[in-house]
């Protein structure tokens, strides 16, 4: 792996007429970065835009899901020898003008995942969201002894013993948040937060419209109960891979 | 219900709630699949520790006794599980038969010797 090279993954479904413009921002504030566009089985013309950017492009054949979107680029990253990886939302609420402040931090050697946190209650989206973030940081909190703010933010910079450790298999297939974060801090790997400016989503549908949020309370708590389960498996995974400092 | 009764049945609840979140602790199980199981556990416990319920439901439905209101429930889960394996089933299906039919146009692409071979490409998303 070559801590040099950098790779931004856009995990996309259905994003035509949205991920042109987060790739040319990727390509603008970052121009010596790789892109690569995870299709997640999309049935309009994402591929296609994508393709026009000059990104690389992974499609699924079917539907997996967004946490299998991601750990698809970080497999990517892992086989092409990627050190350094960003992830961000193909929909343009990250903004990537905000990457370099996470990518600094992880190059530098602090932390080996920078998390950025949305600030300011309008962005938070309704207030049944706030209330469910508030009680999975709240969780998080009594497990880890940590404050994270934003537990749900995808937009993060990962360092190299991140990107080996979602690749091994652990990351789940459809909602990846509280309880990755659980299981990265108990394997090791040093998070943090950093605010940063996010816009509200430009269109397309969330992944947690409509009913989803009840199963996704719902498959939260028990995923990161089992997680503080594994915690023995975290921790061999800490002692073969070493402490990051 | 009878104290051994009573016994041997929560200990037959906790030993599934138990074996149901080891399986998905160790991979086996998915958790999107364990919710039917965990809810039978968990009723089985309900049952035994709440057996008033089970009166008053058996009451409410008509049954003469509460055993009959039991293995009615029995059948009831039965059938949802059915219902869910069905469905996830015939996602699986479509999910198998639109990835042979891109192994089949990536085998083609590979090997491409024939006629438009390797002219033709798929496009992602296009309806199966």
């Amino acid at each position: 792996m070559s801590s040099e090279r950098l790779l931004v993954i856009l995990p996309a479904k259905d994003e035509q007429g949205r991920i042109g413009a987060v790739l040319d921002a990727v390509r603008r504030v970052l121009p010596n970065a790789d892109r690569v566009v995870v299709d997640d089985g999309s049935d309009d013309a994402t591929v296609a835009e994508a393709a026009r950017c000059g990104a690389s492009v992974l499609s699924h054949a079917v539907n997996m899901g967004y946490g299998a979107s991601l750990e698809t680029g970080y497999r990517y990253a892992v086989r092409q020898g990627y050190g350094l990886v960003a992830q961000m939302d193909a929909d343009g609420q990250h903004l990537a003008e905000e990457l370099p402040v996470l990518l600094e931090a992880v190059k530098r050697g602090d932390v080996d995942i920078a998390i950025g946190a949305r600030h300011g209650a309008g962005l938070r989206g309704s207030a049944t969201r706030r209330a469910g973030q508030l009680f999975f940081s709240t969780l998080l909190l009594a497990c880890t002894r940590r404050w994270f703010g934003d537990p749900t933010s995808g937009f993060q910079a990962l360092g190299p013993r991140a990107v080996q450790f979602f690749s091994s298999g652990v990351f789940p297939c459809d909602y990846p948040d509280a309880d990755v974060l659980l299981m990265a801090h108990l394997a090791g790997l040093r998070i943090r937060e950093y605010p940063v400016r996010m816009r509200p989503r430009a269109g397309g549908r969330s992944m947690h419209a409509g009913l989803r949020p009840l199963y996704y309370g719902a498959k939260m708590v028990l995923s990161l109960f089992i997680a503080l389960l594994n915690a023995g498996t975290w921790k061999a995974w800490r002692r073969r891979f070493g402490d990051g400092g | 219900m009878f104290p051994r009764q009573l016994i041997a049945s929560l200990i037959v609840g906790l030993c599934l709630l138990v074996l149901i979140v080891r399986m998905v602790q160790r991979g086996h199980m998915d958790i999107a699949y364990c919710w039917l199981w965990l809810g039978i556990g968990g009723g089985i416990c309900a049952v035994v520790l709440h057996y008033d319920w089970l009166v008053g439901l058996s009451d409410l439905i008509g049954s003469k006794t509460p055993t009959t209101t039991l293995f009615l429930l029995g059948f009831v889960v039965l059938l949802l599980l059915c219902l869910q394996f069905s469905l996830v089933i015939s996602t699986h299906r479509r999910q198998i038969k639109r990835l042979t039919q891109h192994v089949a146009m990536l085998d083609s692409r590979a090997g491409s010797s024939g006629d438009g071979g390797s002219r033709t490409q798929e496009q992602p998303g296009s309806p199966s």
